[in-house]
């Protein structure tokens, strides 16, 4: 079951998530979300979309290795790593079946959509086990 | 030795970082991970036990994920790391790119003749302008094909391009609605041709009178975004799923089968195939062809409408589709299921470890069980000329038919014994091993499966197939003492 999820997160890491994904547009951007063991998001981790470059404007992947990275960095800093985030180009917020079969459970996935460079509605989900 | 587990599944396996393990391959640190913390096993895999598709591991910096590397024996200094592979896609993503829709322009008469089509929030401009720059490609202008070209040369598809090698029969007309009763005997692909100049002069409209093959394919495929298979046979279905999967172009899948219709999306952004769905084709001559099974007429419109639908979503890029997802329906008895369709991590062409690289250096006619063995005993025929002859001069001979009793009931076949496949083997004593026995059925390829059927049963007598069946043994009798009807 996959279910909208609300979440906490600080004024300065919403702004440098919406950056992030302003920045990538038109392509899809995409990171990591850490924040403390009561879900609440304290800082965004950007990651490179290492999808080929003619699919990245609907397709985002995030190299294994190169998360596990980023998850040391997160936990060196004392967080915990609580979900990803990523954008949908032109497209609205909404869970895509690509995305709904990739989802690891219980994580928290945050879909932006970007329309035309805008960052507008940004929306929480969640898979069950 | 090692595995190192990511913070993304850490709670799975005990809230560790880094658990120590036995050395061993990755298939028993696996084991000894998932004996050791249950909820792992459920994270990790999936109810058939194969691996979940987030799940990546690597030993080092190599990726391991592939079970074929999961027998190597690992070191004491290795590290295994079990991470996610974290990927998704937006929503609704059309297959025609914002440049390519952005390029094209609706002029007044665009614009009166797609009125309906604009007049929907969901397609509006934008979507007509995709609809517009597709490019797409019809395998078969039979049944199937009748509608979907129909319908995507009216809906305005940019670019279309139908490959059909067969010539019109009578017998298509019941059911292929391209086509009227003075095409008969002309080419469907120039029928088709003057067909579509009256629906819509707007678009590029091609039709090749070839027969798609491994040494053609990919050049006839080449810089098209999809591909609508309404062909007919195993055969060809396999050959353009590969092709489709090593181009990357998504393709949507149809078939027919006397009351039965069936409709999916293949190779769609790293989705299932053909072959993740059935990795083998059924025993030659066990499933007929609509040719030989038959189909009651509208179903393929039913069905060539609903395929050509999902194409027109997947490139205006709009609703939920069949993607991963296979839909059924019955028209006798008016229900539909839609069935998931699982990407097979061991699947040859699109799986984890890749063994179908190109289609010129694999073979179809093996893979469908068309070739003949070499180590099974052939099957001697007799032409349709021969057993004219033969009933001619009275030679001693007893024929078989094995055709059903509604087949029968078409076209009577004088002085037979009627034994149905399913009893051959018991009622193989009304046969008489001094002569000859004669096996015939609709095509040909039934009598085949009887003669391997009687031979597995331990029968000696000679036995022979009529090649091409009753089919071909027609236009004789009918020439040499009228219908038997």
């Amino acid at each position: 079951m996959i279910s909208r999820r609300q979440f906490r997160i600080t004024p300065a890491a919403l702004e440098e998530m919406k950056n992030h994904l302003a920045a990538t547009y038109p392509l899809e951007g995409c990171g990591i979300l850490a924040g403390d063991e009561s879900g609440s998001i304290k800082e965004v981790f950007t990651a490179g979309n290492t999808s080929t470059e003619e699919r990245s404007a609907a397709y985002y992947e995030i190299d294994p290795l190169m998360l596990y990275e980023l998850e040391k960095k997160a936990e060196a800093k004392g967080y915990s790593i609580l979900g990803f985030y990523h954008s949908h180009p032109d497209c609205e917020a909404r869970i895509s079946t690509e995305d709904k079969q990739q989802m690891v459970p219980q994580m928290l996935y945050v879909i932006a959509s970007v329309q035309k460079g805008i960052v507008g509605e940004i929306i929480g989900y969640t898979k069950d086990l | 030795m090692k595995a190192f587990i990511s913070a993304t599944l850490r709670n799975y396996f005990g809230k560790n970082n880094v658990i120590e393990t036995p050395a061993g391959t990755v298939r028993t640190v696996l084991k000894y991970l998932t004996d050791e913390y249950p909820d792992a096993k459920q994270i990790l895999f999936d109810k058939d036990e194969n691996l979940r598709r987030f799940v990546r591991i690597y030993v080092g910096n190599e990726d391991h994920t592939a079970p074929d590397m999961w027998y190597k024996q690992l070191s004491e200094e290795d590290e295994l790391l079990i991470l996610p592979a974290i990927a998704g896609g937006a929503a609704n993503d059309s297959i025609i790119n914002d440049a390519r829709m952005k390029a094209q322009t609706l002029d007044d008469n665009d614009i009166k003749r797609f009125e309906k089509h604009l007049l929907l929030k969901e397609i509006s401009v934008k979507g007509q302008k995709r609809i517009k720059a597709a490019r797409v490609i019809v395998c078969g202008a039979g049944s199937l094909g009748s509608a979907v070209i129909q319908y995507l040369a009216a809906a305005g598809v940019g670019t279309i391009k139908v490959v059909d090698d067969n010539d019109v029969a009578l017998a298509d007309i019941s059911s292929q609605v391209l086509y009227s009763s003075r095409d008969v005997n002309r080419p469907k692909a120039a029928a088709v041709k003057d067909k579509v100049r009256n629906i819509n002069r707007g678009i590029e409209f091609e039709a090749e009178n070839i027969r798609l093959d491994s040494g053609n394919i990919e050049e006839v495929f080449d810089g098209y975004d999809l591909v609508l298979d309404c062909t007919d046979n195993y055969k060809s279905r396999y050959l353009i799923n590969d092709a489709c999967a090593l181009l990357d172009i998504p393709e949507v899948f149809a078939a027919i089968y006397q009351y039965e219709g069936r409709v999916g999306i293949f190779n769609y952004n790293g989705g299932p195939c053909l072959r993740c769905l059935y990795p083998e084709p059924p025993e030659p001559g066990l499933v007929p062809t609509c040719a030989e099974g038959g189909t009651i007429s509208p179903l393929a419109g039913i069905i060539g409408s609903i395929q050509a639908n999902e194409a027109l979503k997947l490139i205006i890029g709009i609703g939920e589709h069949l993607d991963g997802k296979l839909l059924t329906v019955d028209s006798l008895y008016l229900t539909s299921r839609i069935l998931n369709v699982k990407k097979d991590n061991k699947c040859p062409l699109c799986g984890l470890s890749k063994t179908i690289l190109s289609v010129e250096d694999y073979d179809y006619e093996d893979f469908c069980g068309l070739k003949e063995s070499e180590d099974e005993v052939p099957v001697e025929g007799i032409t349709p000329e021969e057993l004219t002859k033969r009933m001619d001069s009275n030679y001693p001979m007893t024929i078989v038919d094995v055709r059903e009793p509604h087949e029968r009931a078409i076209m009577r076949f004088p002085n037979t014994i009627i034994i149905p496949i399913g009893q051959l083997a018991r009622r193989m004593k009304e046969l008489d091993p001094e002569i000859d026995t004669i096996f015939i059925c609709k095509s040909g390829k039934r009598s085949i499966l009887a003669i391997n059927t009687l031979r597995e049963a331990g029968y000696e007598g000679k036995m022979y197939n009529l090649k091409g069946g009753i089919d071909a043994m027609k236009d004789i009798v009918f020439s040499h003492e009228g219908a038997w009807l």
